[in-house]
């Protein structure tokens, strides 16, 4: 073991001494009717080359992304601060994030119904598709705006927000401004006749504008480029219905490889829940919607929308291995979701009830037609193209149907099964031209026995069966835990399908954690393969690494 | 409220009507001193992408005229020797090295003059045409004077160049040499439905680093500040392999500054 891996021990075991001691002060206390709160995050990598998987040669040996938040509130005022240092950063993530610095505060103060946020800002108009700032860490993702907003309730059930400013890219911003307006009515709270009513409406509308200069020697660009929708959602007893509509115009970008028509989305989610039994349905269709404040700006940056999923996001490491990654340029999706309960004393459900939910999604290709004879489709400094609203194209970018059982068998056993059949066009999902569509059949058991004492022994077996790709996969992982504080996991996965001999690896990790209040702290050593990670859609590729991985997470 | 939401439409839209491309003259320069452009773009023959990077490359080339100089570095995983057609080595360990040096991790992508944008120097293509477009017209602080002369019997290139400092400046400079080679016949795969097998057999490659005739990174100019009037002489051998065609390449000359490595003047020249 070198000094490195040592000094990487050594950092694990003070924070474990640290965590173990109890705070002597309260924070709250500092100022009566005052708050403080915040949390703290560390992951550090040690990496060992491993060009077998793929791993490459990191010569730092020790990568960390770490970060905190601070926040202050007093009186209807508060401030907040979060500092974060790449030094540098993780594998995987990208390496302008390299370095250290605040990138996010903010003061914010309300008063009667005026709210008002200085500095940054995360915020949302209705499902996103016009704006959506947010951050999600796993992913590397924060464009969060450096700005001003204000809302404010001229009366209860009516809100209007404005906001203004640039988007984080790192530790800098943007070139492009934004600017957006939103106004959200719950007609049952503004209308008297419709208080009682139990048909329950609600309808909002948002506009949000781009400014970005002109210095492109070889086009004529847009300046000024916006974004409009519309929604409006119904709700009755079990019913659930929400709709939106969201338009942009002419936005040549790198996304979109410089075509000038116009932009168009639609999302459409209904519902129906009773007692034990529940139904969801989704259905989307998004045509050249990419919205960015740099229209030069590919891979997470400056993204100023966000196009809702409507595919399942598999948890389990082999289901989860082909995610759906949304097509700003273009795609038509469905999702159904159904889920029930049998009911427990039966001859299906057992002595203690078992619940299975059925999921169905599909993501398809627009239909795309030439704007003109000798015009190929996606022409650079044209149109683009023409496409029907209602008409699905040929190709097929992402299809799983899915049924997971879920059952308890006794006081202390219970189990979870899992078969997903997915279907996933590696070309259009991962930017290849050459790879096959890979059909995958993923089988899943998660057994949890609980043990005396708050102790519980957790085992998982997964198998993925595909000809395609990189064949089958198996998968296996054991783990102790004493609740709440300790746990222990052993894995591995195996390719062992793989038609390359030298690449039937086995990827495996060892694992050991401890909680307490808000501290936690984890150490893992193993490999990881290649592969993909999405969080509502959005993905990053995550390399190969090989080596230990310390994480340390507090809140207060 | 409506009136929000029309002033968002009225005063946030630029509605952009045909054409929509801009009119590719008038950029030439030739024959005067003035600041000349590197674009580098990192590529490779098994880049589905980077077609459409040298399309790009192309147009500002054709907007530009002799004011663009463009350098295609082929280097990371793409541009790898495997099975045929794709068994011609692109690479370059001059190209390697830059390559590693930037952290180029996606292709195409490139560099003008180098500068960095956002703590990065590296920038897709669809942003070369604006970074080009604010450093072009610059007032140049260097004009290289480049000779050559052609030895075919011993396939010997001599490199000759005179640096002439046409600003004052406290700053140190270096001096990098590279031989590119155009013409060169062979399959690049696309990403483009017009070509359902995903590979052009005869793609024509352009613009190929062949070689960094004083290293990667050239000889250090200056130890001390920069006079106006300053004249810096350079000279190389370098010898050409055998199967690159001396018809088809020419020597790349540029200046940069040591520290931030951002290029200040570049010249190219073909070989007599």
């Amino acid at each position: 073991m070198n000094k490195a891996v040592r000094k990487l021990f050594a950092i694990a075991f003070a924070f474990a001494f640290f965590l173990t001691s109890p705070p002597t002060l309260k924070s709250q206390e500092l100022l009566p009717g005052g708050r403080i709160w915040g949390n703290f995050q560390l992951e550090a990598q040690y990496y060992f080359s491993d060009s077998l998987i793929g791993a490459p040669e990191v010569p730092e040996k020790i990568l960390m992304n770490g970060f905190g938040n601070l926040n202050f509130s007093y009186q209807g005022f508060t401030v907040g601060m979060r500092y974060e240092s790449y030094q540098n950063p993780l594998l995987g993530y990208d390496p302008r994030y390299q370095g250290s610095g605040i990138p996010y505060r903010f003061a914010s103060f309300s008063q009667e119904n005026l709210e008002v946020t200085l500095g940054n800002f995360y915020e949302q108009f209705g499902s996103g598709m016009v704006f959506r700032t947010y951050e999600e860490r796993d992913l590397g993702v924060d464009n969060a705006m450096d700005g001003l907003k204000l809302v404010y309730r001229p009366v209860d059930g009516v809100s209007m927000r404005g906001i203004i400013g640039r988007q984080r890219l790192f530790f800098d911003t943007g070139p492009g401004i934004v600017r957006g307006f939103d106004a959200q009515v719950d007609l049952n709270s503004v209308v008297p006749s419709l208080v009682e009513s139990q048909n329950q409406w609600s309808f909002g509308g948002s506009a949000v504008s781009k400014f970005q200069r002109d210095q492109n020697p070889l086009y004529n660009l847009p300046e000024n480029v916006a974004a409009f929708s519309g929604r409006l959602n119904f709700s009755r007893g079990a019913v659930s219905i929400s709709s939106e509509y969201a338009h942009k115009i002419n936005d040549p970008s790198a996304e979109n490889n410089f075509i000038y028509k116009d932009g168009h989305a639609l999302l459409l989610n209904a519902s129906y829940a009773v007692s034990g039994a529940g139904l969801l349905l989704s259905a989307k269709r998004i045509d050249n919607m990419g919205f960015r404040s740099d229209r030069n700006a590919t891979g997470n940056d400056l993204n100023i929308n966000y196009l809702p999923p409507t595919t399942r996001q598999h948890l389990y490491s082999l289901s989860g291995m082909y995610p759906y990654a949304t097509q700003p340029t273009g795609e038509i999706g469905f999702m159904g979701e159904l889920n029930f309960s049998l009911p427990r004393e039966t001859p299906l459900g057992g002595p203690f009830g078992t619940s299975v939910t059925i999921n169905y999604s599909l993501a398809n290709s627009l239909h795309k037609e030439r704007v003109h004879d000798t015009i190929p489709v996606g022409q650079r400094g044209t149109k683009g193209y023409r496409s029907d609203f209602f008409r699905l194209g040929d190709e097929k970018f992402f299809e799983d149907i899915n049924i997971e059982i879920n059952r308890r068998f006794s006081r202390t056993l219970r189990a979870l099964f899992s078969y997903a059949y997915i279907t996933y066009n590696q070309n259009v999902i991962e930017g290849y031209v050459d790879k096959e569509m890979v059909y995958a059949h993923i089988l899943i058991a998660d057994v949890t026995h609980r043990l005396p004492q708050r102790r519980s022994i957790r085992w998982e077996l997964q198998h993925l069966s595909t000809r395609q790709d990189n064949q089958n996969w198996a998968m296996a992982m054991l783990e102790y835990s004493i609740a709440p504080r300790w746990f222990f996991a052993v894995s591995n996965q195996y390719n062992y399908g793989n038609d390359d001999r030298d690449l039937r690896i086995h990827y495996y990790t060892l694992s050991g954690g401890y909680s307490r209040g808000g501290n936690r702290i984890s150490l893992s050593y193993g490999k990881q393969r290649e592969g993909i990670i999405c969080v509502g859609g959005v993905c990053r590729q995550v390399p190969a690494s090989n080596g230990f991985t310390l994480n340390v997470s507090s809140s207060f | 409220m409506p009136g929000l939401f029309l002033f968002l439409f009225f005063a946030g839209c630029d509605k952009i009507e045909p054409p929509y491309m801009t009119d590719h003259t008038g950029h030439n320069g030739a024959g005067e001193v003035t600041r000349k452009v590197l674009l580098e773009e990192f590529t490779g023959h098994q880049c589905p992408n980077c077609p459409a990077g040298h399309q790009m490359a192309k147009e500002l080339k054709t907007l530009y005229g002799e004011r663009l100089v463009i350098v295609s570095i082929h280097a990371g995983w793409f541009a790898r020797v495997s099975e045929p057609p794709f068994d011609y080595d692109f690479t370059s360990p001059a190209g390697d090295e830059l390559n590693t040096h930037f952290g180029v991790e996606l292709y195409p992508i490139g560099m003008v003059n180098r500068k960095s944008e956002s703590g990065s120097p590296l920038i897709g293509p669809t942003a070369w045409a604006e970074v080009v477009s604010q450093i072009i017209d610059l007032d140049p602080d260097f004009h290289i004077e480049l000779s050559l002369n052609y030895l075919p019997e011993e396939r010997k290139l001599e490199v000759n160049a005179d640096i002439h400092a046409l600003t004052a400046s406290p700053n140190q400079y270096s001096f990098s040499a590279f031989l590119t080679e155009d013409g060169i016949i062979s399959p690049q795969k696309i990403n483009d439905p017009d070509y359902p097998s995903g590979v052009i057999e005869d793609y024509e490659h352009n613009h190929v680093l062949r070689k960094g005739i004083n290293g990667t990174w050239g000889e250090t100019l200056n130890d001390i500040a920069i006079q106006t009037g300053d004249v810096f002489s350079r000279s190389y051998s370098v010898n050409l392999d055998t199967d690159w065609i001396a018809e088809n390449c020419n020597v790349v000359a540029f200046v940069y500054d040591s520290t931030t490595r951002e290029v200040v003047q570049v010249e190219k020249m073909a070989l007599p």
